[in-house]
């Protein structure tokens, strides 16, 4: 008996596997406004909308702003990536390098977290670690970075050309 | 001819004498007039503002407070179909606000008209403008929550005189000095007529000043009626006229004028009266508001709308007679103005929601800018507060001890009641947004979650736990949480004798797990996890969740055996809420000056201190102390969402905790006496039932959020009593791992793991 409900737990994971496994990586969200639309109703749609504004005022160049927005992001759902990420942009064009890792570190992890796991944001937060490492003389470890950034996007869409303005942080 | 000419000598030394007396003591009242209108004119309080209220699709207004918020910013229903800001319309499933403008720090808001589309259960459906168009969050500006006055009592909202409408600068100088912009300072005519009255009268009954005097009358003199500080008054108005132009005199006359009282503090000035009796900028007056505000000049309490309606009304209808007869508003404006009622908003004495935590941010930030600064520079703060979860938390504060007083009749005691305190923060962000430090501020300002150092007790395990569970400095942890613990009667040796630690129930229960001591807070197992892990690593494990207060590195630390705040351990908590990170805890985000230039911006700050998977370990037990050990209760009380907690009683019942979290929200609650006296009952009686209350008012009974088990985790089936995998004839429960550190051997007599149990395994990591 306990054997038919295994082989029945297998059929339905095997189902569910097609229906879940990535197939070309176009279930992760390339731009914060597939992001928003791909969200929840609710706290974590608002707070991704208030981190395209945070975005848009970053790209306007007003820093101050965008750090705020972004912080009322995170007030709404404390566990936004995309928050985090743009919260990292700011602090690295303050030249808070410290500020900026700790929230890139915070990005990578909640963005690992998310079902489709985020590689090509995963990707853009490696490669502004790697700007910054960079920026704090260690070639290297910026070298390395890269490599990890282009394996994880290489072929699946997460080149700048498809990415918003406000993601031009990118290499 | 010698006679005459020492007359002439000492009368010219005389003159002479006067003469350089009346200039010294020119010079002295100029130099006093100039030092007071040179610098800083007015003492502006530090307004204390709340966080912003954001809407956005399926946000439940009616739980977020929205219609109260609105009242409480002194929003009124519309008059009209015609929103204006500052009013809204409720009709059907949708609220229209007029929202007025804002200056945020880093932005300015000028202002919009929102509508907001509910459904039946008052969440938003969507968010428009009023051209139609979606928006995506609307925020609502924040509540004037407290102001850090001087000494002086007095609040003022500082006005230039542009902003000021012509309406009520007519107003008042039609009836205060008709001729301000025509004398020097001082109209003689009116003295004159003053000087007979008085003369008259034998005393100082009228007083003819002009705005010029009561300006100098209020900033440099006393309010005594004598004739030298009228003499005096007179000549300051000239000296000051001599030097400043009318419209600097004019404005800075509209910024002091006395205008009301609300409590102990004075209100002064037009900005501040607007807000006051209309709950409005004084730029959007309108004339019968106006002629009012110019009405109570002459006496506050007097002419008060709120004291003396009748009288009030009769001024205000007095001043726009005037206005009209010197053809300043025409006979439709006047005819207008006069039937409108007195348009006051409703007498509000000032409520502070959250007088613990205003007094602790004052405390933080005088460290800072100094008490100085703080009363009398006109600073913004921009603080994390949530007014609607501070009111929540009040209510269950009050009604959690007042219901035990209730159950529990040896718990009233009038010299020293049952305290209680609340505290609730953003775990990742460290945010806090309510805080209750007591049950009456009146009574005592002693703030019991930030100052008071009381024994944690069981709420402590946890960070045992973490100790257990987490690599630190390992390679793997020295426990997991199907490691057995023996439950039996313990002795350690302690100097000076030996501890002996008993479970709550009096019991022992042979061999537990680490989970089931955790989640059934069983001392004795507890203990000895504690000198399996060595209280050293225990301390490290808690210095790095936060934990500051004194820690000694004693058998019976695991026990919560020393003292902490009510605050310090909920941001250990926040550690286990949030997935690793040790918050920095915010009460203001920004501070801002008079000017709207940012002073000082908290950021947000953080260290990861932990890994997302040894911290979950500890949440599962603490979510399994919610579904079937000491917090139980939660779920009896009807909170069917994900939550995690823990419960807690110190020796002879001092002292009953209960701290636990959602993913986005953690709460702190502790109860007890001052003095230490015991409460005879624990932390799920004493303190759950008002962690329960605040959570479900503020959240719902079903939460918002759920805890994701992190990747490098794994579940195994573990046979209980072994603690090894579970096997054909040894059954077991499954079990949460960090990756590779499950236990490998099998209990049973077959193999564990079969094909299809790899085959499994495959998926499951897919998945």
């Amino acid at each position: 008996m306990r054997d038919v409900a295994r082989w029945g737990l297998l059929v339905a994971l095997l189902a569910a596997a097609c229906v879940v496994t990535p197939r070309s990586g176009s279930e992760d969200p390339l731009t914060l406004e597939e992001a928003a639309a791909v969200a929840l109703e609710g706290p974590q749609r608002a707070s991704i909308h208030l981190v395209i504004r945070a975005a848009q005022s970053l790209e306007g160049g007003e820093l101050g702003t965008a750090r705020e927005t972004a912080s009322r992001a995170l007030r709404i759902d404390g566990r936004n990536p995309y928050a985090y990420f743009v919260l990292a942009q700011v602090a690295a064009e303050s030249d808070e390098g410290d500020a900026a890792f700790r929230y890139l570190e915070q990005a990578q992890l909640l963005f690992s977290l998310t079902p489709t796991g985020h590689s090509r944001w995963i990707a853009r937060v490696l490669r502004l670690e790697a700007d910054l490492r960079e920026r704090e003389g260690d070639d290297q470890e910026a070298l390395l970075l890269r490599r990890q950034a282009n394996l994880l996007d290489a072929g699946r869409g997460g080149s700048g050309s498809l990415l918003r303005p406000v993601l031009e942080s990118e290499p | 001819m010698t006679k005459l000419r020492l007359a002439l000598i000492g009368a010219a030394v005389a003159l002479g004498g006067a003469l350089a007396g009346v200039v010294w003591m020119l010079v002295v009242l100029d130099r006093q007039v100039e030092a007071r209108f040179r610098g800083r004119l007015f003492a502006i309080p530090s307004r204390v503002y709340s966080a912003p209220l954001v809407l956005f699709p399926g946000l439940d207004v009616e739980r977020a407070g929205l219609l109260e918020r609105l009242k409480r910013l002194n929003y009124h229903p519309a008059r009209t179909a015609a929103l204006r800001p500052g009013e809204y319309l409720l009709a059907g499933q949708q609220i229209e606000i007029g929202q007025r403008p804002f200056r945020y720090p880093y932005r300015k808001f000028s202002g919009a008209h929102v509508v907001v589309l509910l459904d039946q259960d008052s969440r938003v459906v969507s968010l428009e403008n009023a051209a139609g168009q979606r928006l995506d969050t609307v925020e609502i500006e924040p509540e004037l929550v407290a102001q850090f006055h001087g000494q002086s009592r007095e609040d003022r909202r500082l006005v230039r005189l542009d902003e000021v409408p012509s309406d009520l600068i007519d107003a008042i100088l039609a009836i205060e000095d008709r001729r301000f912009y025509r004398h020097h300072g001082v109209h003689l005519t009116r003295v004159v007529g003053a000087l007979l009255a008085n003369l008259r009268a034998g005393r100082v009954v009228q007083g003819g000043s002009t705005l010029t005097q009561q300006l100098v009358k209020n900033f440099y003199l006393t309010a005594d009626r004598t004739l030298m500080r009228k003499f005096l008054e007179a000549v300051m108005a000239l000296l000051l006229e001599r030097r400043h132009t009318k419209d600097q005199i004019l404005e800075a006359y509209l910024n002091e004028v006395y205008v009301g009282q609300r409590g102990s503090v004075a209100i002064h000035g037009m900005g501040e009266a607007a807000h006051y009796y209309f709950g409005k900028e004084v730029r959007d007056l309108e004339l019968a508001e106006a002629a009012l505000l110019a009405g109570v000049i002459k006496g506050a309490a007097l002419y008060s709308p709120y004291r003396h309606p009748e009288r009030s009304l009769e001024r205000r209808n007095l001043i726009l007679e005037v206005l009209l007869k010197e053809g300043r508003i025409d006979v439709y404006e006047y005819e207008h103005a006069r039937a409108a009622g007195l348009g006051v908003r409703g007498y509000l004495v000032e409520d502070n929601p959250a007088p613990y935590f205003v007094e602790f941010l004052r405390q933080d930030l005088s460290r800072v800018y100094g008490e100085e600064i703080l009363s009398s520079e006109g600073l913004a703060i921009f603080t994390t507060l949530d007014p609607s979860a501070q009111r929540l938390a009040n209510q269950a504060v009050r009604t959690g001890l007042e219901r035990l007083e209730r159950d529990f009749p040896v718990l009233e005691r009038e010299d020293s009641p049952l305290q209680g305190a609340l505290v609730a923060l953003v775990p990742v962000t460290g945010e806090i947004i309510a805080l209750v430090g007591g049950r009456d501020y009146g009574r005592s300002q002693f703030n019991r979650a930030t100052q008071a150092h009381r024994q944690p007790g069981s709420v402590f395990k946890p960070v045992v736990a973490l100790a257990a569970l987490a690599r630190l400095e390992s390679r793997r942890p020295p426990f997991t949480l199907a490691s057995v613990l023996v439950d039996e009667p313990l002795r350690v040796p302690i100097p000076g004798g030996e501890w002996a630690p008993e479970n709550y129930d009096g019991e022992f229960h042979g061999q537990v797990t680490l989970r089931e001591a955790i989640e059934r807070s069983l001392n004795v197992p507890v203990a000895r996890l504690g000198l399996g892990v060595g209280p050293e690593r225990i301390i490290r494990t808690a210095r790095r969740m936060g934990i500051e207060s004194r820690l000694d590195p004693v058998p019976s630390l695991a026990l919560g055996a020393f003292e902490v705040t009510l605050l310090e351990m909920a941001r250990a908590y926040a550690v286990l809420a949030s997935g690793g990170v040790v918050p920095r805890l915010r009460s203001y985000a920004e501070v801002v000056n008079e000017r709207g230039r940012v002073l000082e911006r908290k950021e947000l700050d953080f260290v990861r201190s932990f890994e997302p998977a040894e911290t979950y370990l500890v949440t599962s037990l603490l979510r399994g102390a919610v579904d079937r050990g000491t917090g139980r209760g939660l779920r009896r009380l009807g909170y069917r969402g994900d939550v995690a907690g823990k419960t807690g009683t110190t020796s002879d019942f001092r002292d009953a905790w209960f701290i636990g979290f959602t993913p986005d929200l953690l709460v702190g609650v502790w109860v007890g006496f001052d003095a230490g006296k015991g409460l005879g009952i624990p932390g799920s009686v004493a303190a759950l039932p008002i962690f329960a209350r605040f959570l479900m008012d503020f959240r719902g009974p079903e939460g918002t959020s759920l805890f994701m088990p992190p990747q490098a985790l794994e579940q195994v089936a573990v046979h209980r009593e072994s603690g090894l995998r579970a096997g054909r004839g040894c059954p077991g429960a499954a079990e949460f791992f960090l990756r590779g550190t499950a236990p490998k051997e099998s209990c049973g007599s077959m193999p564990t793991t079969t094909a299809l149990d790899r085959m499994l395994d495959w998926f499951r990591k897919r998945l």
